[in-house]
């Protein structure tokens, strides 16, 4: 008898009723486990998302995980601080003991409690916003901390890697309605590239809407046992089939490694291309691609650029959320400006300047940080060592206990 | 293999399998389309 | 207010047509999981045939507008009608005119930049791209994007419509009666489960599995059709799709000129390991892909023919093709090996037509001289395979031999049919390092 013969043979004798009732329970049945799934915390001790428990290895988290990451961390009383922004806000090169949050939850004390759910190459209105957002009703006296580059205009929405966040949350109900943000977001699938894969994503938001897989699965991924290969499963390290929760959080303290590694000379006329093109673009270029100056010698503001940012920050958060939001201005490393001329740097300066500005008549609080770091303080152009970690602990410590004031979370000292 | 055709030709055995092949396939339905919001791969023969 | 506005959000995302992205998408895709959560209980609801089968043409023409889109219906729909018009003429001229405008139109949508650039080219090298520009000028809203192995874009299935409309003039003309209810021969051609990558079906066992399905679907056609469908996903989702990532890990396929120096750099078991990936991925996609097809038609009380009965477990070169995609292997054997002559003419013609339909079989595949040399390979094993006993001195000894030697004559076969999967998936020169690497220690 061969292997066909004895499937055909066991399949002859299912009974058709019974057989569909049980798909209907199986179905039915984890849906309701999803449910479950979604109120509970599986990432015991978190401490940020790693490769992973990132897209980058085909990880997902939900928004619901993320709400139950706060709420198994935090204490009542406590006012939440939730991080977001890009690898630089992730800790890369920093362990988990020496990342930046973790010395802001030390000098902020006992009073908050801060949540890193930064992700790399994210931006200000992805996953993490999302998830402070949801919480607003919980957690009211809230702070939301990302970061981003001067005239970096956010997607409302998120970016097109990281949106999925935002559609689990829509179609869960657990975001504000805000009809400028979503006419924002139907006028940016409509005009750019990210309407690729917009269908398949609202379906798939809406059917789990109802099923709750996603939160079911990714449980079961995190914490008993993985079944997407991905391309970050290096042999020896990690194991297909092994839990996520078993993955180790790979980030090297990158204060470690030699300024060779950190700062290639191969590299150094590219990177001073990036650190000068952070402010490149802001100012006015002529026909010869050098600025305009004006005839006092300063450089000319290039006005598209600037209005694409105000245009583009005024919707991306629902009005009564913006005021809680501090925007930190990336600065470049020390290494690289030091290499620019003067009036570069000025440019930069000013750059820096302009969009702290414009962030905080946006509506927003937004602070700069960097220029007074050393390139010890920086693993590579834009990422932080432990050293920089601190500093930029100390000085967002700072802001948020003001912001708490002002925002009325704690008296007048 | 005879006793598994002995087995099978009970009626009570083969509620109880249905339930249980039915269950799987419900189950595995569910984690599909968790699996469908994944990047997915193609077909090959999609393109042929 | 709000929840109104979602579900008003997610019609309209329903409804709206395929993304780009999601090209390639198609059974796992969740337009499809909506599609077909509506449109299969629908079907059971309406409980009468005359009802159920408009519905089902319907719901085939909504899932054909979103996968291929207007520019892609078009051209099925103009064949579709020409080729039901000139069945019902029963005229043999009118049918070998329509065979001919279908394997024209295959041609023209797969295989002009092919022959203009491959074939023409080797006569002489102006003339490919002199002709290519001269269609590109006369078609430029057909006109494939840059960088496409197409000159123009194929419409979603071509390959598979081209094949069905040839059988059923083909049978037409040879006598059998044609389908006079267009509504049956609308949803022959574009029966949603099988449109896109088959089983290529036949039309009359197809007709009458329809009208069966129509009367008489019921809650055994649901089981056994849900649980098709489950093992078709288990194996496209859960093994071919790991296994294709894993093989972009261990072979990426966006540095190809490093694939060799890849596999070069790994020992022999891993070479050996990453040579059955390739074979099972190709497995696992491809029958997943037919489980899931006809298990889709199942749930409408429809059987479709099978594609696939354990191909690896084959113990000779024929008896392989008679397990591996068997739809379009019968089909090349009933409408291009046995026309040519079959093997009713003596070895030599014999080893001609199996050459020339293998080869046939392989360019079905795509465009490419990779496919054709897969095709010829297969050709010439099963030349060798259904010939040698015939050998004098040794044929019959080694066959006798070999009859008593099942599973080396499965190693044997399954050591050909995956060395023949590195000619179907790299260029020539790359296949044959990577083949004698398999046998080369390091």
């Amino acid at each position: 008898m061969t292997a066909a013969e004895i499937f055909r043979g066991i399949r002859a004798t299912f009974m058709p009723k019974t057989l569909l009732f049980g798909v209907a329970a199986g179905f039915a049945g984890l849906c309701l486990l999803g449910r479950h799934a979604a109120r509970l915390d599986v990432h015991r001790n978190y401490s940020r998302f790693t490769q992973y428990t990132s897209p980058e290895s085909k990880y997902y988290p939900t928004v619901n995980e993320m709400m139950a990451i706060v709420r198994s961390k935090i204490k009542p009383g406590q006012i939440l601080v939730i991080v977001g922004g890009n690898s630089i806000l992730r800790g890369v090169a920093q362990l988990p003991d020496q990342m930046w949050s973790k010395r802001l939850q030390e000098k902020l004390g006992d009073g908050y409690c801060v949540v890193n759910f930064a992700f790399d190459s994210s931006l200000i209105t992805d996953g993490a916003s999302v998830a402070a957002e949801a919480l607003r009703d919980e957690y009211p006296r809230q702070i939301y901390i990302a970061n981003a580059f001067p005239a970096q205009a956010p997607t409302p929405g998120g970016s097109n890697v990281y949106r999925w966040v935002y559609w689990d949350a829509y179609y869960k109900g657990l975001l504000m309605a805000d009809e400028p943000r979503a006419s924002a977001i139907a006028g940016n699938i409509v005009k750019y590239y990210f309407k690729d894969g917009i269908q398949e994503l609202r379906i798939s938001s809406w059917l789990d809407s109802w099923c709750y897989f996603n939160d079911f699965w990714n449980d079961v991924a995190y914490q008993d046992f993985n079944t997407v290969w991905g391309t970050l499963m290096t042999p020896g390290v990690t194991r297909f089939l092994d839990p996520r929760k078993r993955y180790p959080d790979p980030d090297p303290d990158g204060s470690l490694f030699p300024y060779d590694v950190r700062y290639p000379p191969s590299t150094l006329a590219l990177e001073l291309v990036n650190v000068k093109g952070v402010s490149m673009f802001a100012f006015n270029p002529d026909p010869t691609g050098d600025f305009k100056k004006d005839p006092a010698a300063y450089w000319q503001v290039y006005p598209p650029v600037w209005t694409l940012l105000t245009d583009g920050i005024k919707d991306i958060f629902p009005a009564a959320l913006k005021k809680r939001t501090l925007i930190l201005m990336s600065g470049s490393s020390p290494y690289y400006l030091r290499r620019l001329t003067e009036e570069e740097q000025y440019r930069d300066k000013i750059t820096f300047e302009m969009g702290v500005r414009l962030w905080k008549e946006g509506g927003y609080d937004a602070i700069e940080y960097g220029r007074d770091f050393t390139p010890d303080d920086f693993y590579d152009r834009t990422h932080l060592t432990r050293f920089g970690a601190a500093k930029l602990g100390d000085l967002v410590a700072t802001k948020v206990r003001a912001m708490s004031v002002e925002l009325g979370y704690l008296p007048k000292p | 293999m005879n006793s598994l055709a002995t087995i099978l030709q009970s009626r009570a055995a083969r509620q109880v399998i249905s339930l249980l092949v039915g269950v799987a396939v419900g189950v595995f339905f569910h984690y599909l389309l968790y699996r469908l919001t994944l990047p997915v791969q193609p077909f090959i023969y999609v393109a042929f | 207010m709000i929840v109104i506005s979602q579900w008003v959000q997610s019609l309209r995302a329903v409804f709206a047509p395929a993304d780009v992205q999601d090209y390639g998408r198609i059974f796992n895709s969740f337009w499809f999981v909506i599609f077909a959560l509506v449109a299969i209980p629908v079907f059971w609801l309406l409980r009468k045939p005359f009802l159920r089968l408009p519905f089902l043409f319907v719901a085939c023409v909504t899932f054909h507008y979103h996968f291929a889109g207007p520019a892609g219906m078009l051209p099925i729909i103009a064949l579709a009608i020409v080729t039901y018009t000139l069945g019902l003429t029963r005229n043999k001229f009118a049918c070998a005119a329509g065979i001919v405008l279908s394997v024209l139109a295959l041609c023209f949508y797969k295989y002009t930049h092919f022959l203009s650039d491959e074939v023409l080219g080797l006569i002489n090298k102006d003339w490919g791209p002199a002709v290519d520009a001269a269609a590109r000028k006369q078609l430029p809203g057909l006109v494939a994007p840059a960088g496409s192995i197409y000159l123009f874009v194929p419409p979603l299935g071509m390959s598979f419509f081209a094949f069905e409309f040839i059988h059923y003039l083909y049978e037409v003309r040879k006598g059998a009666a044609p389908l006079r209810n267009p509504l049956h021969f609308a949803i022959f051609a574009i029966f949603f489960p099988s449109l896109v990558a088959g089983p290529i079906k036949r039309f009359r066992q197809f007709v009458g599995a329809l009208q069966e399905g129509a009367a008489n679907v019921g809650s055994a056609d649901a089981a056994e059709g849900l649980c098709r469908i489950a093992m078709g996903f288990l194996k496209k989702v859960v093994i071919a799709d790991n296994l294709t990532l894993a093989l972009d890990f261990y072979a990426p396929s966006v540095e190809p000129g490093n694939l060799v120096v890849r596999f070069a750099s790994y020992g022999m078991v891993e070479r050996w390991f990453l040579f059955a990936l390739i074979a099972m991925r190709i497995l696992m996609d491809f029958s997943g892909y037919s489980d899931i097809a006809i298990g889709l038609a199942r749930l409408l009380g429809i059987k479709l023919p099978e594609n696939f009965n354990w191909p690896y477990a084959a113990q000779s070169i024929q008896d392989f093709w008679q397990r591996w995609h068997i739809s379009l292997s019968s089909w090349i054997r009933d409408y291009v090996y046995i026309p040519l002559g079959g093997s009713r003419h003596g070895l030599p013609r014999k080893v001609f037509n199996g050459l020339l339909a293998f080869a046939l079989c392989g360019l079905w595949h795509g465009p490419a001289w990779n496919f054709v040399v897969w095709g010829l390979y297969h050709g010439v094993g099963l030349a060798i395979c259904s010939n040698y006993a015939a050998l004098p001195g040794l044929g019959p000894r080694l066959a006798a031999w070999l009859e008593r030697q099942p599973r080396t004559c499965w190693a044997f076969t399954q050591l050909f049919v995956w060395l023949g999967w590195l000619l179907f998936f790299y260029p020539l020169p790359r296949a044959l390092t990577m083949a004698s690497l398999l046998f080369t220690f390091k």
